[in-house]
C-alpha cells in the first residue's frame, strides 16, 4: 500500500489502513527513538507515543513532504521531550534520596576476580560515556548527530527533518563531532 | 612525535584522515608508548559502540496499545461534549470564588496572628528580667 492510500485510509477512519501504516513504520519510529534513548522500554513507550500524534494529527500533513521526513521528526521531538522529563525526574528522585536515602545504588562495582564480568564492565563505561558526551550536545546538535551516526541518514534527508539549509546541517554536524571527541577524549586523558 | 601531538591527532587517524607520513610517525609512536596505544584503543572502542547499536525488532502487541490509549483519548473526549458547562465555567468560577475567600480569609488570620506574635515577645523580655521565674522554669525543664 502507498503512503497516500494509507493517509486517504486513515482519513476515512477504516481501522485497517491504520493498523497496516503501523506495521509499515514501526521498525523505522522504534529504532530512532531508541537511537536517542538507548533504552528498549522507554523507546517502545515513545514508539506508542509517536503513533498516537501521528494518528490524532495526520489531517495536518501535508503530501508535499515525505512521510518518512515527518516520521522521523515526530519521534526526535518525543524522544528529545521524553529526555528532559526524565532528567527532571530524576533530580526530583535524587533530591528525594538524599532525604530519604537510596532504596537501590546504581553504583556498579566490577568484579576483579572474573575477566568477563570486568570487560562488560569497561563496555558499559564506554557505553555511559558515549550516551553522556551525546547528551551535553545542544538540542540540534544531538538530532543531527544522532540521526547521522545511529540511523545513517543523509545530511540532505536531516535537513529535510529539521527543516534547515543543509550547510546549517553541515556546520551542526561538524560541532558535535568535535563536541563529542572533546569530551570523550578528555574523559581518557583525566584518567 | 610527542605524546600531545598524538593526542591531537588520533582522531584523524582513526578516521583515515591522516597523510602517510604522520601515520608512520604516529604508528611507531604508539609502538613505544603504552599510555598513547590504551589512548588510541579507548577512543576508538568507544566511538564504536555507535556501530554496535543493536537494532530493535518491533512489539506483536504494539498496535493493540496505540488502539487502547486512542480508545481511552477518544472516551474522554465524548465526555468531554457532555460536561462542558461544569469544566469551562462552573468550574473556573468556583475556583475564582474560593481563592477570594481564601485569601480574605488569610489576611484576616495573618492580622489576629501578627499581634499575638508581638505579645508573647514582650512576655518573654519581661520574664528575662525576672530571675525568680526564669529558675522556675529551668526547673520545670530538667525535671521533665
Ligand atoms: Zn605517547
Amino acid at each position: 500500500m502507498s503512503d497516500k492510500e494509507l493517509i486517504t485510509g486513515i482519513l476515512s477512519n477504516d481501522q485497517k489502513y491504520f493498523k497496516n501504516f503501523v506495521d509499515k513504520y514501526q521498525l523505522m519510529v522504534l529504532n530512532t527513538c531508541n537511537s536517542f534513548l538507548h533504552n528498549k522500554n522507554d523507546a517502545e513507550d515513545i514508539t506508542q507515543e509517536v503513533f498516537i500524534e501521528v494518528f490524532l494529527s495526520i489531517h495536518k500533513f501535508k503530501e508535499t513532504a515525505r512521510l518518512s521526513t515527518w516520521l522521523y521528526r515526530i519521534s526526535a521531538n518525543k524522544s528529545l521531550n521524553f529526555m528532559r522529563d526524565n532528567k527532571k525526574r530524576k533530580i526530583i528522585k535524587s533530591i528525594g534520596n538524599f532525604f530519604y536515602g537510596t532504596e537501590n545504588s546504581e553504583l556498579q562495582i566490577p568484579d576483579n576476580s572474573n575477566d568477563d564480568a570486568e570487560n562488560k564492565y569497561k563496555q558499559n563505561e564506554k557505553i555511559k560515556l558515549l550516551h553522556k558526551s551525546i547528551n551535553t550536545l545542544s538540542k540540534n546538535q544531538k538530532i543531527a548527530f544522532t540521526l547521522s551516526k545511529f540511523e545513517n541518514l543523509s545530511y540532505v534527508q536531516i535537513s529535510k527533518i529539521m527543516n534547515l539549509s543543509l550547510s546549517s546541517v553541515e556546520g551542526l554536524m561538524h560541532r558535535a563531532k568535535n563536541n563529542v571527541r572533546k569530551k570523550i577524549l578528555n574523559f581518557y586523558k583525566r584518567k | 612525535m610527542k605524546c600531545k601531538t598524538v593526542h591531537k591527532k588520533l582522531f584523524l587517524y582513526i578516521d583515515n584522515e591522516t597523510t602517510d607520513s604522520e601515520n608512520v610517525k604516529i604508528n611507531n609512536h604508539l609502538q613505544s608508548c603504552e599510555n598513547c596505544k590504551q589512548l588510541y584503543y579507548d577512543l576508538k572502542t568507544t566511538l564504536n559502540i555507535i556501530n554496535e547499536q543493536e537494532t530493535l525488532k518491533p512489539n506483536p502487541f504494539l498496535y493493540t496499545r496505540i488502539k487502547q490509549k486512542l480508545d481511552v483519548i477518544e472516551d474522554k473526549r465524548k465526555q468531554n461534549i457532555f460536561v462542558p458547562v461544569y469544566k469551562k465555567i462552573l468550574q473556573p468560577v468556583l475556583l475564582s470564588f474560593l481563592l477570594i475567600v481564601g485569601f480574605f480569609f488569610g489576611i484576616k488570620i495573618g492580622n489576629t496572628y501578627e499581634t499575638k506574635k508581638y505579645e508573647d515577645i514582650s512576655l518573654k523580655t519581661e520574664l528575662y528580667f525576672d530571675d525568680f521565674q526564669q529558675e522556675e522554669i529551668e526547673i520545670l525543664l530538667l525535671n521533665e
